[in-house]
């Protein structure tokens, strides 16, 4: 299977944070839920993917192309949606439509008119009038009217209500209808991920925590309630992360399959239980 | 690179045309009262002599370079069309203000267009030399710093004429037919634009978003 983004081993350091030996691939063809805390360093993977920072150390390969030296084909190739990052709010419609036909060799201004009706995103008015519903759409339908094969969305659909969230995420599932067509989506709502993801990476505090397909994280990761008693037994190894409280305890562990919790209330781990867990103390491989 | 230029125009053109055209009213009363066609285009130049500066806010506050270099665009690209923005609009600007300021001319003052002329074309060269001197701060610093800066290299040219100037001796100038210099001075400030751009392209491709 080619892969739409394979990173290996990506370094970048600022002061008071790191990205430390990141590694992980997007299939074509699939959807990669990218998760972690606020500062976990999705943002600058993002765009070391996209050629905006140098790294430290380590390769990517984006479509095939090096950012570094590729970064105009990938960007012919490849349409992005930056947290708070775009045209001007004073420009419209038509006016960003004008501009990207002349930046953009694949631009397709009925495409892009088709996405503007289908959001109800008028040409009367500029963005800065748009809700931020319409605001991100408009931001997505920039991304997608030059026919891309790879989308990069860094919290699109952030701070949406859920029936924009909803139109967005259809417009990703029929995207992803091509094949050759590959997402990789930044986002806290883990619910949408649930919905929509092939692949979950998990990103904690700049250090890939796991990068696996969602059902393998699914039948993988579980969150277990037992008594003190009991919780003395377990193999600690397996244990990703913990909650105590006065009578009792909750694991998130790696290994729900396992016989050893025969008898125990033992639970499927959501993204969010997982999150949660490890931000609580849970540790990075 | 045109779509670039675009992109400014369409980010400034309601604040432009306002101030352009409320400025034109208020140029076009100055030049009667103080009987002076050459004000108009002088007048109308300064006010777009920030556009670019204003270009640069409107990027920042939109954070357009990140989103930038997600498009099949060179970072050169971004920089040059930056300055062809500045320059073309004191042109364009100029351009306008001269004719007016003629037409002015011919109508109430009679001091010839080539007073008029003269005017626009060398306060065009020192407003572009001002652009070119502020350009590459503005990278390098953003905005923000880079307007305390400016205002200092704004009393650059300031400073020759006023200060300098006056000391040196100039007589061997008056030999000099008054085209020659003209021109020795508009190539100069296109030496310097180009070395300005070559900077900023320079600053710009070192710099992460």
């Amino acid at each position: 299977m080619n892969q739409a983004i394979e990173i290996k081993g990506l370094c970048k350091s600022y002061p008071g944070f790191a990205l430390q030996d990141v590694s992980f691939s997007l299939p074509e063809g699939s959807i990669m839920g990218f998760i972690g805390e606020n500062g976990a360093g999705k943002t600058t993977t993002i765009k070391s993917i996209l050629g905006l920072i140098r790294p430290d150390a380590g390769e990517i390969s984006v479509l095939g192309l090096n950012p570094a030296s590729g970064r105009r084909q990938i960007g012919e190739e490849a349409g992005a949606v930056l947290d708070g990052s775009f045209f001007s709010e004073t420009l419209r419609t038509g006016e960003i439509s004008a501009v990207m036909s002349r930046l953009h060799p694949n631009w397709d201004r009925g495409l892009f008119s088709e996405y503007c009706r289908r959001f109800s995103l008028p040409d009367s008015k500029p963005a800065k009038n748009f809700s931020r519903g319409m605001k991100a759409k408009l931001a997505l339908a920039t991304a997608l009217a030059h026919r891309p094969r790879l989308l990069i969305l860094d919290e699109a659909t952030s701070g949406l209500d859920p029936v924009v969230r909803s139109e967005m995420l259809d417009l990703f599932l029929e995207f992803i209808e091509d094949e050759t067509h590959s997402i990789l989506l930044s986002s806290h709502i883990t619910s949408d991920l649930e919905k929509i993801a092939d692949y979950i990476t998990f990103l904690h505090e700049g250090k890939i925590v796991f990068s696996l397909p969602k059902d393998e994280m699914a039948a993988r990761y579980g969150v277990l309630k037992c008594g003190k008693t009991d919780a003395a037994r377990l193999d600690p190894r397996h244990i990703a992360g913990k909650r105590e409280s006065r009578f009792d305890c909750e694991f998130l562990v790696d290994n729900r399959e396992d016989p050893a919790y025969r008898g125990m209330l033992l639970e499927p781990a959501s993204i969010d239980d997982i999150m949660t867990f490890f931000a609580k103390g849970g540790s990075a491989q | 690179m045109m779509g670039l230029i675009l992109k400014d125009y369409y980010a400034l053109k309601n604040y432009l045309l306002k101030q352009l055209l409320v400025g034109l009213a208020v140029c076009l009363v100055v030049s009667v009262i103080i009987e002076s066609a050459g004000f108009l285009p002088i007048m109308l130049m300064l006010m777009t002599v920030n556009a670019s500066i204003s270009a640069f806010a409107i990027d920042e506050s939109a954070k357009w370079d990140g989103y930038a270099l997600t498009l099949p665009l060179t970072r050169a690209q971004i920089v040059l069309a930056r300055y062809l923005f500045a320059a073309g609009s004191l042109l364009l600007t100029g351009a306008v203000g001269a004719v007016l300021g003629v037409l002015l001319d011919n109508i109430v003052f009679h001091a010839g267009a080539l007073e008029v002329l003269g005017a626009t074309v060398g306060i065009f060269l020192v407003y572009l030399l001002m652009s070119v001197l502020s350009l590459p701060v503005y990278y390098k610093m953003g905005v923000e710093k880079a307007r305390l800066i400016t205002i200092l290299l704004y009393l650059v040219p300031f400073a020759i004429f006023v200060g300098i100037l006056p000391s040196i001796d100039l007589a061997f100038l008056e030999s000099l037919p008054l085209g020659w210099i003209a021109a020795g001075f508009a190539a100069a400030v296109l030496l310097l634009a180009v070395l300005s751009c070559l900077l900023s392209v320079r600053i710009y491709r070192g710099r992460e978003f």
